[in-house]
This record gives C-alpha cells, structure tokens and sequence, in this order.
C-alpha cells in the first residue's frame, strides 16, 4: 500500500519537472497560520523510557485525520479517533535505536481541547537516548509549511530539534 | 526550608550600614559584559521628519495619494468569470511629479508563470499523497488563471502605454502629473475565477454538487492603484502569498450585475434596493435597523427555493462606498441573510449575515451577534467604527477581510452537530475578520511590508473582545503560556522581518506580536496607560497610514515609559524570558546589643557541622590536660561571650542614638537578598511571590529596569521581620517565562504534563471538547 502510493508520488515528481507547475498558493493568511507542532521529549531514567508530549492544534488534526481516513473526524469521539491517530503518529512520529531498528511508540493518552490537543505517548528505550534518531514528519502531509519543534531532555540537558518538510532523521542528543 | 537560605550575620552595625560580608564577596577579575538591552532606539528607527514626527504622530506635512474608483462589473455564473471595466481618478497628494502610475494585478498570482508558481517549493511527496491533493495539483496545473487586461485608455478614450510586470502594471503617462493635479483613466478586463476549494486564496468560488449551484466571493479583482508613499515611493513589491495589501483609501461606486436570482452583499451601502430587493425583504430591512436581534431578509426557506431557481435574466446591484482602502463582493443564490441596525458610539452601522443552509444552524444564531460584539469592543479600545455596513459572509474561505466586509469558513457538519471547536472557531474568526476593519483597513498598515502591524494587533483585540464574549473564552493561542515553546525554538526570525520572508508566519505575526502587547498591558503599563496608548496610535493613524516607529513613538510617547527595551527585545531579537532564582542569601543585622549579636552568632557557630576530622580527633590525650600549667587565658577566652565591657560599650552606644534610630535597631529585620540571572536574554520585569514562615505571601512587582545596569544577573533586597519559607518567580504565568522549573527557591519539583496526564490527575482542561447537540436556535 504505501509501496504503491510511493510509486505514485515518483512519477508525479518526474511528470512534474520541467513544467511550470501550478501550485496551490498558500490559504489566506487570515487566522489559521499556525502550522506549528511543539514536543516536549522528556527521558524518564528510571523507567527507562522516552515520554512525550506532542501539542498540536486540534482543528488540524481532525484535518488531517480526515484526509487520510476519507471521513470527517471529530476529536471528542475518542473511540473512533485514537486507532487512526496512532496509526498516523506510528507513521510520522518516527524513532529509530542505535541500531537502526524502529522503536514501537505505546500510545498513553490524549487531552483536546479547543485550542490545543496535546498527544501523550512512550518510547521505551533501554539504552537512553544515546544513538537514538528521530524524524517528525507530523501534519507535513497537510501543509508545506508546517514546522515541527522538539525539546529533547534528558538528566539536565536540553536539546532543540526542529524539522521542516524535507527534513529526515536528527539524533535526538548531540553526538 | 530556612536552612536552604544562605545565613550570612552583618558584622558591622554603627550608623545602621551594613558592611558586605567578606565571605560573600567575589572580587572578579574579568570586565562585566556591557548591557546593550536598554540602548535607545533612535539609532535604529528612521529619523523623524515632516511627514512623521518624533512623538510618533503624523507630522505637519503628512500627506498620501487618494485613488477613486468607477467600475462596472459583471460577473458570469456559467463559466465563472469575471468581466470588467474601471475609470480611476488618481490624486496626486505628493510633493512629487510621477510620469508613470504602479497598479496591482492580484490575479496574476494564478498564472501559469507567475512567481508564486516558480518560487512554490516542492510538497511532501512523503508517505500517503490523498488523491484530493494530486486532484488539486493537477488542476492547479490546468487553470487559466490571470488578469486578461483588454484596455487601457486616458480620459479620452486614447489607448495609453502600459507594460505588465508580473503582478504589477505600470501605465505611462502622457502628461506628468504634478503634485496636487489629478489624472483619470480607464482599464477593460477579464479573468477566470479561481475554485477555492482546490486553489486556495483569499477569494473564489464554491461549488455545491448537492444542488449544483456556486457562491462566490470575489476579491483582488480589479486593477488596483499601487500605493505611492513618502517611505517606500512605490510599494510596488511583488504579491508571492503571504504580503498582503498597500492600499490607497478612495470613494467608490461599482455596479455589480449577476443573475436576477442572486443575492448580492458587498462593501458599501446599496443604491438601488427598489430596482433588486423585492418590496417584502425592503420591509425587512427596515425593520431590522431598529431591531433587538438579527431580522431575517431572505428566510431559510426562500433561500431553499431559490436553490432550485433557474434565473431569468440579471440584475444589476449599485453600490457606493466612501473612504476605503478596498473593495470587495459575495454573490449566490444560495444565501440566506440576516441583519440588525446596531448604534457604535452613536454611528448607525447596519450587521448583516450571508450564509447558505450548510452553515446553519451555526451562522443564524452566532454571526451578526459576533459582528455586533467586535464592533462594541473594538471602538472602544481604538475609535468609533466609521462605516454603516458591517457584513460576515460564509462560504469555502477560511477567513478573510476587506473593508464592511469579510468571508468566513466554519460550517457544522451535515447532520446540523458540531462541536465546541467549530462553534468557538467561528466566532473567533468572525471577531478576528471583522476586526480588521480597524487595522489594517482604517489604519492603513503597509501589509505588504509588516505582516505583524495589522495582524499582530487585531490578534490581540481579538483577544480582549472574545474574554468579552463569555466568561473563559477559549481563545486560541494568546495566552502567555501558549508562546513559550515558539520562542524557546532555534528556528524564529525577529517580528520586524518582512512579510515574504517570515518563518512561521502564525507564531511570528499574529501571535507573538499579540501576547506582547498583553504582557505590555497586564505586566508592564498596566491597563489605564496602555489602553490609553494604544488609543492614541489608533485615533492618529485612523485613515492615514504609520510605518512601526510611528506605532512604537506613539506608545512611549503617550504612556511616558521608555518602551525602547521592549520593542528592541520582543521585535527586534528572538530571545526569550527565562529568569532564574539562582539562591536567597539571608544576612541578619547587628543590634549593637551585645546579649543579642554575640548569642546570634554563637547559635551559628553551634549550627556548624563538627568535620569529621574533628570528631575523631576528640577522643585523643591532650598535652594541655596532661601539664595543666600550660593553660592561660586563651584556653578559657571565648569571643562570644558577652562582658561587662561590652554592655559598657552598648550603654554608651545607645546613648548616641536618637530614639528612631533605636527603635529601628530593636525592630530584628531580616534581609534577604533574591540573587536572579537572565538566562533566555529578553528582559522582562520581576515578579516575586515572597511566602513567609507564617503562611502569609507578599507580591512585588519590580519594572524590568532592574536589569539595566547588568541584563544577565541582578539581585533584590527584601526587608522584613518575618521569617521567609520560600521565594517565586511569576506565579501567576504572565511574563512567558519559558522554563518554570527555575522559578522558585528552594527548588521544587514542577510535574510534567505527561507524568500528570499519566498519573491520571491530568486536569481536565475547562475547554474540553464535549460532543453536544446544539440546542434549538432562537425564534425570530
Ligand atoms: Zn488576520
């Protein structure tokens, strides 16, 4: 499935190239520009695990949920919604070990309200964040311009990641 | 908690000074960093002159261009396009001769090879591509968009050389046009309209399969005089997206011909109602201006029939607009409309709603209410609303503004629910778009250039007008807290960056801007000088156009606080507030009493820990015990018991006191220095909640100007004969400071979102969405 939409996605980029691409000008800049997610990566030692909190802005989310699922989402029904957004956090939201083996993300909760929703999930991380890389694709399929900021912690240290549409892995601690 | 407070005692007590406590002193060796955060602006902004003067007022020879508009348009519902033709009378107000005009071709946008195509950077071709937005693509790519421009002639029908530069046209002129002379000419065009749904942009069309029909709102449609102005000359900088408008004000008159079923809303006041409007909706209407609630001119059910409608021919709607910067048009047989006359300040404004079924029952109960709200409260925080139409139209754009008019997306869902995000989401774009009449439609902004000056301030009286609606608004993303993890992010540019090259366009213009004028107004000026302020910049510049000094100068110049920190800080840097309590030291004055002073210090030294070494050296033989005879006075001599000496010494010493002084020596003050550093770089003023032994708090508000002789470390004296327990920096969240695990001391532990989510104590945030059925809409 996603071979085949990747396939698509190719040939697109290559019909595509060397024309003068008409484009979707970006939406009105009137209230809704806030094409921003903000992440708070916090590792919690003793439990061995990377606990984060991924606020983004509801209305998008039900967006973009709603492409993917071709039917309209709404936050507040938690039961219909939570499976598809932790099939699209799996796919976006993406953490690699050491190794280079994927790392699962447990789903722990979510709290959405009208202004912000915030996505709470756990990477279990035996080995901390040492090697570990990251690539937050979040809501880049909903818009160009969308910017993902993460603040990774662990023990005292702070480190600020950002990713735009382009960006792939960046580890998640300075090497 | 007291013994976290470093105690230091004050040795010295004679004329009530306080000598530093050498063990507290550092003797630094390196030169202090100089503090750059205080110095004034003056260097930075431009020079004031005639046409803006230094106290940020327009100046004595302030003037700008006028442009009128003559125009008629058709607008054609079978191949949705637009066809058009305008006499524009140009008023040259400049001191300047021009041979040439600069008009805008907003349209052109659309073509094929317009920069904001080739400049488009490429989309996520990443993971699941919807085919709704390879649709969109492909159809983007076989849109004939752009200005068709058949004619362009002087007043006397002569064709008149014009060349077109992208989205700009420049016409030459036969004559140079003096400065206070006048010119007219006239432009013939055509051109497609864009499908909004697929294309987006500020104006278009929607398409209805349900019932085949279209609505359309139409702006950025005609030629449109460039503004000419004594900072720029012409602001003639390409439309790429995001740089809105520079706009001349001009009275218009523009006759809008569609089919005979359609029902037109426009900027404007209508000249024709006999000729358009049937004798029971001008019944209607006249009703309305005098009524409680919003009075039903086409119904639910009379737009419903019109749905089915074929038209018969078409109508022509006049229209006549005085003083404004632009203008703009809806158009559908779908609509239905709403209107109630509403007295702003004692000016007759008329709000009216144009909304298809799909947007009720949202839109019958909630958009004329909102257009009535944001005009009470916007005129009272800048000036009265001028204008006597006010509309909200809903249809495919999201949000967008224009002069007495503005387009507006939410819709509930099919089945008539919707939920409290969609409720709150239109009402708050409702506010925010009719808003902008204020800024930047009355207070002429050059959009195109400072995104932040018109959208910056209307987020923020957006802000005070939706905590006026009910009480705890949800307001989206204003609030101090919602800014810190933006401007804790690496990847920002200052709010004083041009509108094209904005990154985060939402964070940097519309919100950070906001949340620093509300931390202006709640932290800094409070509300009576702010609110005073602000006035000021708006009554000045209402109709004119001011440039950011003139914003920045108008603020200091009216509150009579040297702002130049704040503006250098929040709009000119991308720091951030984080400060820091670094340590509380506690030092205790010498009374002179030496039953008290000698005791003090003898229950210090008792407090010392006993070293290690100590204690096991206590259990070994001493020589002295053992030859008694060398012990003299110094092995009993203890420096810390009083003598009769010193009471001798004290007697006299308070004999040299007036009685003031030994009142203040008896009060026992406790002085607790609170040691900050500025971690985040942005200023901000101290906010400390002092908790004292028993349990009673204190809060001190202290001005920024704290910092100014150091920006990175300070320190505050608190003096009181209480005992303090603990010390906290901003406790009520005002200032942004972004990390509050820094902000008390001692230290206490600040529980993360997730470990409360977690531990299953996460407050249930007063916003949550609750699914609900809205209850049934009020009867007219
Ligand atoms: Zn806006």
């Amino acid at each position: 499935m996603k071979f085949a939409v990747y396939i698509l996605s190719l040939a697109l980029v290559v019909v595509a190239s060397g024309l003068p691409v008409a484009h979707v000008v970006s939406a009105a800049a009137a209230a809704h520009k806030f094409h921003t997610s903000f992440t708070v990566a916090d590792y919690n030692a003793p439990e061995r695990s990377l606990q984060i909190t991924l606020r983004t802005f509801p209305d998008d989310l039900e967006k973009v949920l709603g492409r993917r699922s071709g039917k309209a989402v709404r936050l507040d029904r938690k039961k219909v919604t939570e499976p598809l957004l932790v099939a699209y956090l799996q796919e976006t939201f993406r953490l690699k070990n050491a190794k280079g083996e994927t790392v699962k993300l447990n789903w722990v909760g979510m709290d959405a309200g009208v202004d912000s929703a915030w996505l709470y999930f756990e990477a279990h991380l035996p080995e901390g964040c040492a090697g570990v890389e990251l690539s937050n694709q979040f809501m880049f399929d909903l818009y160009d311009d969308q910017i993902n900021l993460v603040n990774v912690k662990q023990g005292g240290r702070k480190h600020a990641l950002t990713f735009k549409n382009g960006d792939r892995f960046q580890p998640l601690a300075p090497r | 908690m007291l013994t976290k407070i470093t105690r230091s005692v004050v040795l010295a007590v004679l004329c009530l000074a306080f000598a530093p406590a050498a063990a507290t002193t550092v003797l630094s060796q390196s030169k202090p960093r100089p503090s750059d955060k205080f110095r004034q602006l003056e260097e930075i902004l431009p020079t004031p002159n005639e046409q803006r003067a230094a106290s940020g007022a327009p100046g004595r020879s302030y003037w700008q261009q006028r442009a009128d508009y003559r125009i008629n348009v058709e607008l054609d519902d079978v191949n949705q396009r637009v066809t058009a033709s305008e006499t524009i009378t140009y008023h040259n107000h400049s001191p300047d001769t021009l041979s040439y005009l600069w008009l805008q071709l907003d349209q052109n946008i659309w073509r094929q090879d317009s920069d904001a195509n080739l400049t488009q950077t490429a989309p996520n071709l990443d993971g699941r591509v919807p085919l709704s937005q390879i649709e969109n693509m492909l159809h983007a790519r076989s849109f004939e968009g752009g200005y068709r421009i058949t004619a362009v002639r002087d007043a006397r029908g002569a064709p008149l050389k014009h060349t077109i530069v992208k989205t700009m046209m420049r016409v030459d002129l036969s004559q140079p046009l003096a400065p206070g002379a006048s010119v007219a000419f006239s432009v013939d065009w055509n051109y497609n309209i864009n499908d909004e749904r697929k294309i987006s942009g500020r104006t278009g069309y929607e398409f209805f399969p349900k019932d085949g029909n279209y609505l359309y709102q139409i702006a950025q449609w005609f030629p449109r005089m460039a503004a000419y102005n004594d900072v720029s000359g012409w602001q003639h900088k390409q439309f790429l997206g995001a740089g809105e408008f520079t706009l001349e004000f001009g009275n218009y008159r523009v006759s809008i011909t569609v089919p005979d079923d359609h029902v037109v809303a426009s900027t404007g006041v209508l000249q024709n109602p006999n000729a358009v409007l049937t004798p029971v909706q001008r019944a209607r209407l006249e009703q309305a201006r005098t009524a409680k609630n919003p009075v039903l001119i086409v119904t639910p059910a009379e737009a419903l029939a019109n749905e089915s409608h074929k038209p018969t021919g078409k109508k022509t709607w006049v229209y006549h607009a005085d003083n404004v910067r632009d203008f703009a048009f809806a158009s559908s047989r779908k609509f239905i409309w709403d209107a109630q006359g509403h007295n702003v300040e004692g000016n007759r404004v008329l709000a009216m709603s144009y909304y298809p079924k799909e947007g009720n029952p949202l839109w019958e109960r909630y958009s004329t209410h909102a257009i009535i709200h944001t005009l009470n409260v916007y005129s009272r925080y800048s000036f009265t609303y001028p204008y006597p139409i006010a509309i909200s139209v809903n249809g495919s754009i999201g949000g967008m503004e224009y002069p007495m008019i503005c387009f507006n997306g939410p819709r509930p869902e099919e089945d008539g629910t919707y939920s409290a995000l969609v409720k709150y989401g239109l009402i708050s774009v409702i506010i925010h778009e009719v808003g902008h009449n204020y800024f930047p439609m009355i207070v002429n902004s050059d959009e195109r250039q400072w995104t932040w000056m018109d959208e910056g301030l209307n987020s923020f009286l957006q802000y005070l007008s939706e905590q006026e609606w009910e009480e705890n608004y949800p307001s989206r993303r204003m609030s101090p807290q919602n800014i810190r993890e933006y401007m804790a992010s690496a990847d920002q540019v200052p709010i004083m960056t041009n509108s094209e090259s904005i990154r985060q366009l939402g964070n940097n213009a519309y919100m950070k801007p906001a949340t620093a004028l509300n931390v202006l107004r709640e932290t800094i000026l409070g509300r009576e000088l702010f609110d005073f302020a602000f006035k000021q910049y708006a009554q000045r510049w209402k109709f004119k156009r001011p440039m950011p000094a003139d914003f920045f100068r108008t603020m200091e110049d009216a509150s009579g606080v040297d702002l130049d920190w704040f503006w250098h800080g929040w709009f000119y840097t991308i720091d951030h507030v984080d400060i820091s309590i670094e340590r509380v030291r506690l030092f205790q004055p010498l009374t002179g009493n030496p039953e008290l002073d000698k005791g003090a210090l003898m229950k210090e030294r008792g407090e010392q820990p006993q070293t290690l070494t100590q204690e096991r050296n206590q259990a070994l033989p001493k020589r002295v015990d053992e030859f008694p005879s060398l012990r003299d006075f110094y092995n009993t001599y203890d420096a810390l018991v009083v003598t009769e000496r010193d009471r001798e010494q004290y007697r006299q010493f308070l004999q040299t006191l007036t009685p003031r002084e030994r009142e203040l020596l008896q009060t026992g003050l406790n002085f607790y220095v609170v040691d900050l550093k500025n971690i985040g770089g942005l200023v901000s003023p101290v906010i400390l909640d002092i908790e004292y032994a028993d349990g009673t708090h204190e809060l001190m508000r202290i001005p920024a100007e704290i910092w100014r002789y150091n920006s990175t470390e300070t320190s505050k004296l608190i003096m009181t004969n209480k005992e303090v327990r603990a010390v906290s920096l901003d406790p009520r969240l005002e200032t942004t400071d972004v990390d509050i695990a820094n902000n008390s001391f001692p230290r206490r532990p600040v529980k993360s979102r997730f470990q409360l989510f977690k531990e299953g104590q996460g407050q249930p945030n007063p916003m949550q969405l609750e699914h609900k059925q809205p209850s049934p809409a009020p009867t007219q």
